[in-house]
């Protein structure tokens, strides 16, 4: 209910959703990379696979040879060849 | 949990596989393009840090909770390897022991761990200071010499008084007066105008300005090169022989070049009186072309150059002159563009004898017999004065003009060659 009314006010007042309903924002740069902002941390890195949780879940990012280029408080950069991106609700 | 078991499913894999290798090695010692973080990094000293234990993500976690600058992070063979900033790998223990795991520096990179390698070892810095030393010291130095600008005065002459004067390879440049270097090769060689001297690094550039005389002819007498009364003598040097008043002749010697004690070719000025005489002769009679005062007019309409007769001529004039008056159209000369409208008038004219007035054939004589005088005087003549004489029989009329002026008429008559030898520099100068 809290949720709803935040998104038609963030509506009313156009505000980027991701400010104010505090989501995650996923940029994938072809099958370079991807930049997450607003992460939660790291959960899981291997060379083929680095999950990172989200305020509402998770976000997988599968692929080959994947780095983490940059990790700060606000974003997460993914590099290598990127095959697939996953956002996981709980 | 399962991401747990999923981390470890994860690596066992990785570590069978084992490909990529040049890419896992690149990413073990950090080695990517440079960044400004990079950059930062080198300036202030980062370090590469591999992590082994349970968790290692979780220590990433904690070290970007604490604030910890992260980058390069790769798994390679169950470890974890990452790059951070010296000064902040300093505060990991605790986070380490909070996370379990156990951080080690493979890999020190930035000017910070530079410097420290630099103090170790003195020699090198003793060395290196003891180069640059000599370094500056042999910069300080002329190593080279160049000569610009001289095509008579040999390169070797200007190297010698260079050398006496202390500019030769070796020497200090800080020893060095450039402006009394130039002043002795100034004065050392007199067909150079300007000297410049200049260092580019160790390599001293003499450049040097040769002078450029006028083509004058070489020394001699002046003499008359005509008949005249001398009117003044200026004598730059050499002996006048003539006075003001003495009457010469063409050819006549007016200031001698040599004098006792030496030779040394005459210069100066002489004007004298001259003269110059023209005979004009003039008819008293002449034939004329005058018109008999008949005349024809005819309208003619000129199209773009193609004229057309607008009435016949008829039987035209053996003899006759022709004036053309344009007819206006509308108040305008042409009231198209390219065609004219003109009336052409045919005056018959014939040719006769007429008489000519003695009066009026003198003064055209005179005319002409003084038009040809000017055009003959010389620029620097000054004209005096014209005189006529007339005379004449029944036909024509016959008159002598006489223009005097007053110009200069010294000229420099050169020596043969084998007297001109021995002559000083300043005679000609």
């Amino acid at each position: 209910m809290r949720r709803k009314l935040r998104m038609e006010l963030a509506e009313i007042l156009e505000l980027p959703m991701d400010i104010s309903l505090d989501l995650p924002r996923v940029v994938i740069v072809g099958d370079l990379g991807v930049l997450i902002s607003n992460h939660r941390g790291l959960i899981q890195y291997s060379r083929e696979r680095i999950v990172v949780g989200v305020g509402a879940g998770q976000i997988t990012v599968s692929g080959d040879n994947l780095e983490i280029e940059e990790v700060g408080q606000e974003q997460v950069v993914v590099k290598g060849l990127i095959k697939f991106v996953e956002m996981n609700t709980a | 949990m399962q991401a747990k078991r999923s981390v470890h499913v994860e690596r066992s894999m990785q570590a069978k596989r084992n490909v990529h290798a040049k890419t896992s090695v690149q990413a073990e010692r950090g080695e990517k393009s440079l960044t400004l973080r990079r950059l930062i990094g080198y300036v202030l000293g980062s370090v590469r840090v591999r992590v082994r234990g349970k968790q290692p993500e979780r220590l990433v976690n904690l070290c970007v909770c604490s604030g910890f600058p992260v980058w390069d992070i790769a798994l390679i063979d169950n470890d974890l390897y990452f790059s951070t900033t010296l000064a902040k790998y300093k505060e990991i223990r605790p986070l380490a022991r909070k996370a379990m795991c156990v951080p080690k520096i493979v890999k020190r990179t930035g000017i910070p761990f530079t410097i420290g390698k630099i103090r170790r070892r003195p020699v090198f810095i003793l060395v290196s200071a003891l180069l640059l030393i000599v370094f500056l010291w042999l910069s300080g130095s002329v190593w080279a010499i160049s000569v610009k600008g001289n095509s008579k005065v040999s390169r070797d002459d200007i190297l010698k008084v260079a050398y006496d004067s202390g500019l030769k390879i070796g020497a200090r440049k800080s020893h060095l007066s450039i402006p009394s270097l130039q002043q002795a090769i100034a004065v050392a060689f007199s067909d150079v105008s300007w000297v410049y001297v200049r260092f580019q690094g160790t390599l001293a550039v003499i450049e040097v300005v040769e002078k450029v005389r006028p083509d004058v002819p070489g020394p001699g007498d002046i003499v008359a090169k005509k008949d005249g009364i001398v009117q003044s003598v200026l004598v730059l040097s050499g002996v006048p022989v003539v006075q003001p008043g003495e009457t010469v002749k063409k050819g006549d010697l007016l200031i001698a070049g040599a004098i006792s004690g030496g030779i040394q070719g005459a210069r100066g000025s002489i004007t004298a009186k001259t003269w110059y005489e023209v005979v004009t002769e003039e008819p008293l009679s002449r034939l004329e072309r005058v018109r008999t005062g008949r005349k024809k007019e005819v309208k003619v309409l000129r199209i773009r150059g193609n004229e057309f007769l607008l009435f016949p001529l008829g039987k035209m004039f053996e003899r006759y002159e022709i004036e053309e008056y344009p007819i206006t159209v509308f108040g305008k000369g042409e009231a198209v563009s390219g065609v004219e409208l003109f009336i052409r008038v045919f005056f018959e004219v014939e040719w006769k004898w007429t008489e000519v007035s003695v009066e009026e054939a003198v003064a055209r004589a005179q005319a002409k017999g003084k038009r040809a005088i000017e055009s003959r005087l010389p620029s620097t003549a000054k004209l005096i004065d014209f005189t006529y004489e007339t005379s004449g029989d029944a036909e024509s009329v016959l008159v002598r003009v006489v223009a005097s002026t007053i110009e200069e008429i010294g000229e420099l008559a050169p020596w043969p060659g084998d007297m001109s030898e021995g002559i000083g520099e300043g005679a000609s100068e």
